[in-house]
């Protein structure tokens, strides 16, 4: 079933992903009785993207982690997931990026460039998905990674503007690792 | 009307739609998370109107290629209300779009912008003023704690803290380990360290100086020194110092990067917002102008309704349905017009009511007379003004032997005249004497049939409207009832006139014979002898003469009772075979022939004289054959005899009257037989006729009724 919506997603996507959006280093590794994730969510900003951004337009992230069952006859099913929400914008007067961790934890973090800011959105380290024994041994579970720009977010105007310029779909492809 | 519950709930949804559009537009915050919704909400209602148009438009078309009626006016109306919409709103529409476009880039300005980059660029400068003073405060700060050890250094700390008013002062040592820290209470509890970046930086011998945002959202200057290794401290170490900004310039600063963010968001937004501001125009026009189309549609539908009714109700007269009403619904000048129409057709219903009744009047009378005449035991033949046959009646077609009357209406009677048979030469007939009639004329005519002759009396009229009229009866039975009365009263004067003298002759004959004869000599006794015997012979054969008439005008005698014809055929027929040497009898008898009510002796006298006509017929001739044949017919009410024999037939001009007494072809012959044979029959409800057989011979046929 997944590879089906896997390749049915990628034949899709390809063009869009074409500016090498892309998830490296995706790791599924036990820690204390409990699975983590690491990974690298690349994304890179098209010119356009980038006028926005530094014209005082603020970008929202979203970068997931998702682990989910395979199913036979019927779709895969999520079992639980991670996800982290950043905001992206650029302080003309700092003359830097602030990335700011939306949701609880509210974390400001400067960067002078603009690759490192997305980078730091990008980086997944020990992110926590769930207790090994709380999994059923006898299904077969995978864990999937992406990041991807929200339009949701954006100011009105542009949100109609972004949905019909595909330079403003940005988000990687679906990464997966299976869980051993 | 279903319609209107619609069409007001259509334009509530309409009005709803477009303050939302205008809310949203007006960038009212609470609406713009609806606006995409709103969008599409708006997208849908314009599919609907538009299949809705579409619908409308598709019928209109239908209907004006089937020519229905009203449908150009409709057609005309619509495009007229669809017009008288969409010119206001497309001059509205073209205006509006140019103000939107000037309105939107008034706001926007160079000399604005270049204020904006100015201050922005004044409060970066005064930032870094201040951040170089809290740089040297720092560099101070750091040059103390050179000779401070890591032991001593949470003291020197807070000290310092205390002289540079740092928010937070952080030592650390290699790779970036904390050794010692001191905060304010309000700050966070564990100390926040640089990214690598700076440490990378710090590392080289430099020194950091930069805004940080918090949390919170304002500003914080920090810091980051080497701290140069001394005697005491040999490792080389960094200070950290977080200071806040002063209140007056964060909040000054904060403003400024607000308002130029805000401002270099509006005018990079200046583009996308224009397209919504168009886009949602666009929409709320088009969804106006749609449903002002929409509303031509129902509208022109709605008025032009009467006369599509109208239309229908005249095609149901045309076809010839009055009882047809057309719903009034409206009391206007079209519901006027409606309600005339139907009093109009509720008029025609009657007229044609009142038709049909009179129309049931005649037919009836019509049916009355043609029973009449059906019924009429005289024939009626009627011809109309063109000479063609326009009545037959059954009695007429019996008479004249018609099997199929409806086969010969309708024909010009011209024609009919050279058909060939008893109808034909009716019509000949008729036509000979109709010419030189004039209004009435009475007329006797012979047909002469297979069965033989018939006499019609006619009587003729003309008809007021052109036409004749032609009445008549068939006499034969009465003539021949009257001639064999007639017959009857000569043969009993005869019986009685005649046969009284002829004793008294033929005895005085005798008597002069035995007188004279012995007196007289050879001769003259010879010649009375002769004459004598003559005398006798003759007076013997006009006895047996005057005896069969008095057979024939004999009434009969009673003596009726049942009688099995196949037993007395038998009888007679064994007489015949023994004395007729020469002509065989055969016979051919019905086995379950039904009795006859019949006086059995005057019953043989007719097989007698049948008898003997055959055998006279025959002759002398050498394979003679008499034939008598028994049966039953007319599903067993009759019983014929029939005796055929195969001699030379009977005399063609001698068939019509064979029956009569007197008639004859025979020198010696009393042509009395068959007149007998015919009153017996007749007196036992019964009939009899001759005819020729086609392979020669004759055939004699008497049918009498059987007993019940
Ligand atoms: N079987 C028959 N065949 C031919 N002619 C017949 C036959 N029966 C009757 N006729 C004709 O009908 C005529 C009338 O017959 P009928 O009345 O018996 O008188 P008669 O026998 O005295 O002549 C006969 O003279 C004869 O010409
Ligand atoms: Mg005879």
């Amino acid at each position: 079933m997944r590879y089906i919506a896997a390749l049915v997603l990628c034949g899709l996507a390809l063009p869009v992903f074409a500016d090498k959006a892309a998830v490296e280093g995706l790791r599924v590794y036990l820690d204390e009785g409990r699975y983590r994730v690491d990974a690298d969510v690349h994304l890179t900003l098209p010119p356009a993207v980038r006028e926005a951004l530094h014209n005082g337009i603020a970008l929202v992230f979203e970068v997931r982690a998702e682990l989910r069952r395979e199913n036979i006859m019927i779709p895969d099913s999520l079992v639980t997931q991670h996800r982290r929400r950043y905001r992206l914008e650029y302080r003309p007067l700092l003359e830097r990026y602030v990335v700011t961790e939306l949701g609880g934890a509210r974390t400001v973090e400067t960067h002078l460039r603009l690759r490192d800011a997305l980078k730091a959105i990008g980086r997944i380290r020990g992110w926590p998905l769930i207790e090994k024994r709380q999994l059923d041994r006898s299904h077969t579970y995978y864990v999937r990674v992406r990041g991807e720009l929200l339009l949701t977010e954006l100011p009105l105007p542009l949100q109609l503007h972004a949905y019909v310029k595909p330079s403003w779909w940005i988000a990687t492809p679906w990464a997966e690792v299976p869980l051993r | 009307m279903y319609r209107l519950p619609l069409f007001a709930g259509l334009f509530v949804v309409l009005l709803v739609l477009l303050f939302l559009m205008g809310q949203v537009a007006g960038s009212a915050e609470q609406f713009e998370r609806y606006y995409i919704v709103l969008l599409a909400a708006n997208g849908v209602f314009l599919v609907v109107l538009v299949l809705a148009i579409g619908a409308n438009a598709l019928r209109l078309v239908r209907r004006l290629l089937q020519h229905a009626p009203g449908s150009h006016l409709t057609l005309r109306m619509t495009l007229a209300f669809v017009i008288f919409a969409v010119a206001p709103a497309a001059v509205v529409y073209v205006f509006s779009l140019q103000m939107l476009e000037r309105g939107i880039d008034s706001w926007f300005d160079v000399q604005v912008e270049a204020a904006l980059d100015d201050a922005l660029e004044l409060s970066r400068a005064s930032l870094d003023l201040i951040m170089r003073e809290y740089l040297q405060d720092t560099v101070r700060a750091a040059r103390r704690l050179e000779r401070v050890p890591d032991s001593a250094a949470v003291l020197a700390l807070s000290d310092l803290m205390k002289e540079t008013g740092a928010t937070e002062l952080t030592l650390l040592g290699a790779n970036a380990r904390i050794i010692a820290s001191s905060r304010d209470m309000a700050e966070s509890l564990v100390p926040r360290l640089p990214g690598e970046a700076v440490l990378r930086l710090v590392a080289q011998g430099e020194s950091y100086v930069g805004l940080d945002p918090t949390p919170e959202g304002s500003l914080r200057i920090r810091v980051v020194l080497p701290v140069a290794p001394s005697t005491v401290n040999p490792q080389a170490r960094i200070l950290q110092a977080l200071y806040p900004l002063p209140q007056r310039i964060g909040r000054l600063t904060e403003r400024v990067q607000e308002a130029v963010g805000r401002y270099d968001q509006l005018s990079y937004l200046r583009g996308p917002l224009k397209q919504s501001f168009m886009l949602t125009l666009s929409l709320v026009l088009l969804l106006a102008v749609l449903f002002a189309a929409w509303a031509a549609f129902q509208w022109a539908q709605r008025l032009l309704e009467p006369i599509r009714e109208l239309a229908r109700g005249t095609r149901a007269v045309a076809e010839g349905e009055y009882d047809q009403r057309l719903s009034v619904q409206r009391l206007d000048d079209l519901g006027l017009l409606l309600q005339s129409f139907n009093e109009m057709t509720e008029r025609l219903a009657e007229a044609r009511e009142a038709a049909k009744t009179s129309q049931r009047l005649v037919e009836r009378q019509r049916a009355y007379l043609e029973t009449l005449l059906e019924n009429l035991s005289s024939g009626v033949v009627s011809l109309d003004p063109r000479g063609r046959l326009r009545t037959l009646n059954r009695a007429a077609a019996q008479i004249l032997g018609v099997d199929a009357p409806e086969r010969l209406i309708g024909r010009p009677a011209e024609e009919l005249r050279g058909e060939g048979g008893a109808f034909a030469s009716f019509m000949d007939q008729l036509l000979e004497n109709l010419r030189e009639a004039d209004e009435e004329c009475h007329m006797q005519l012979t047909l002469q049939g297979e069965k033989g002759r018939k006499i019609l009396m006619c009587h003729g009229v003309r008809l007021p409207t052109g036409g004749q009229v032609i009445v008549f009866d068939d006499v034969t039975a009465l003539i021949q009832a009257q001639r064999d009365a007639a017959w009857a009263e000569v043969a009993r004067r005869l019986a009685h006139e005649i046969k009284n003298p002829l004793t008294p002759i033929q005895l005085s004959a005798e008597r002069l014979r035995r007188k004279l004869l012995d007196r007289l000599d050879e001769d003259e006794g010879r010649i009375l002898d002769r004459a004598t015997q003559t005398i006798v012979a003759q007076v013997e054969a006009m006895k047996a003469m005057v005896n069969a008439f008095g057979e024939y005008a004999r009434r009969p005698r009673g003596k009726v009772r049942a009688v099995d014809v196949n037993q007395l055929v038998r009888d007679v027929a064994e007489l015949y075979r023994a004395n007729a040497a020469r002509a065989r009898v055969e016979l051919e008898l019905a086995p379950d022939l039904p009795a006859v009510q019949a006086d059995p002796d005057r019953l043989r006298q007719v097989l007698h004289n049948l008898f003997n006509n055959a055998l006279e017929a025959l002759g002398e001739r050498d394979g003679g054959v008499v034939r008598v044949h028994t049966a039953v017919v007319e599903e067993g009410g009759l019983v014929e005899v029939a005796v055929a024999d195969n001699g030379p037939g009977i005399p063609e001009e001698m068939l019509d009257r064979l029956f009569e007494p007197y008639v004859t072809s025979k020198s010696r012959g009393t042509g009395l037989g068959l007149a007998i044979v015919k009153k017996i029959v007749e007196e036992h409800g019964g009939t009899v006729w001759a005819e020729n057989l086609p392979q020669g011979g004759a055939r004699l046929v008497i049918r009498l009724p059987a007993a019940r």
